[in-house]
């Protein structure tokens, strides 16, 4: 895991109350317990202001993973940070 | 799209969809303070203008936060690349709430035939809840699903 997953996965396990070892890749958000809308916008809302990047709504509309969700994240910090080549 | 209270010409081929939400007034509450971005990631600038100028904003911000939620329930589809700022509450000439769709959700809408969105929402000091119905002028529900206009004949076709 690097360094953007393990903020990324703190963000989740913090917000959402669910244990950092129980969060795998491939678990579905919507099956984590007491997982509500405004909950995962909160989680939305601390990792855009940590990494310092936006999550276009649209780009949520078919995440179901934690691990697409961490992947996501990975490429909008990736785009964030990459210096355009002249 | 018509204004609430809009009827469809043919009532067996009218459809009722129905979203409810609640939320805690701390919870919203702690959103709103996440971030600078926060307020603007769920409201509209009029909506935020209307929520501030309340004797008490954060209740108002839940109210509006729960209408659209039940919005998305009503429209069958959960916030997941639905853009907040898409569902924009306003009051009509009489003072009651009033949906404005932009975007995907306006499109959502049209696909589902909605006639007439009509919102409710109440609030105590620590809770905020509401209601949305949409009637729809198409028995179709845009997900493939048939056979539910024939539930207000009184037949259903499984």
């Amino acid at each position: 895991m690097n360094d953007i997953s393990t903020i990324v996965y703190r963000i989740i396990s913090e917000t959402l109350g669910t244990p950092l070892s129980e969060l795998r890749g491939d678990l579905a958000i919507r099956s984590i317990p007491n997982v509500e809308s405004i909950k995962i916008l909160n989680v939305i809302l601390k990792v855009e202001k940590v990494l310092e990047i936006e999550i276009p709504d649209e780009a949520t509309f078919n995440l179901e993973t934690v691990g697409q969700f961490d992947q996501l994240v990975q490429d909008l910090y990736t785009q964030r940070t990459e210096v355009p080549s002249r | 799209m018509a204004s609430a209270g809009a009827a469809c010409d043919d009532l067996t081929l009218m459809r009722i969809r129905h979203g409810v939400d609640v939320e805690e007034v701390r919870n919203v509450a702690a959103l709103l303070v996440i971030s600078d971005r926060a307020r603007s990631r769920v409201f509209t600038e009029e909506e935020i203008r209307c929520c501030e100028r309340a004797p008490d904003p954060v209740r108002r911000f839940t109210g509006r936060f729960c209408a659209k939620e039940a919005l998305f329930k009503a429209l069958g589809r959960g916030w997941q690349g639905m853009g907040w700022t898409e569902a924009e509450l306003g009051v009509d000439e009489t003072d009651r709430p009033r949906f404005v769709l932009h975007g995907k959700l306006k499109a959502r809408a049209e696909t589902l035939g909605v006639r007439s969105i009509d919102v409710s929402i109440s609030h105590t000091s620590h809770l905020a809840m509401a209601s949305v119905i949409l009637v729809c002028a198409s028995a179709d529900d845009g997900d493939g699903a048939v056979g539910r206009r024939d539930l207000i004949r009184g037949t259903r076709r499984s």
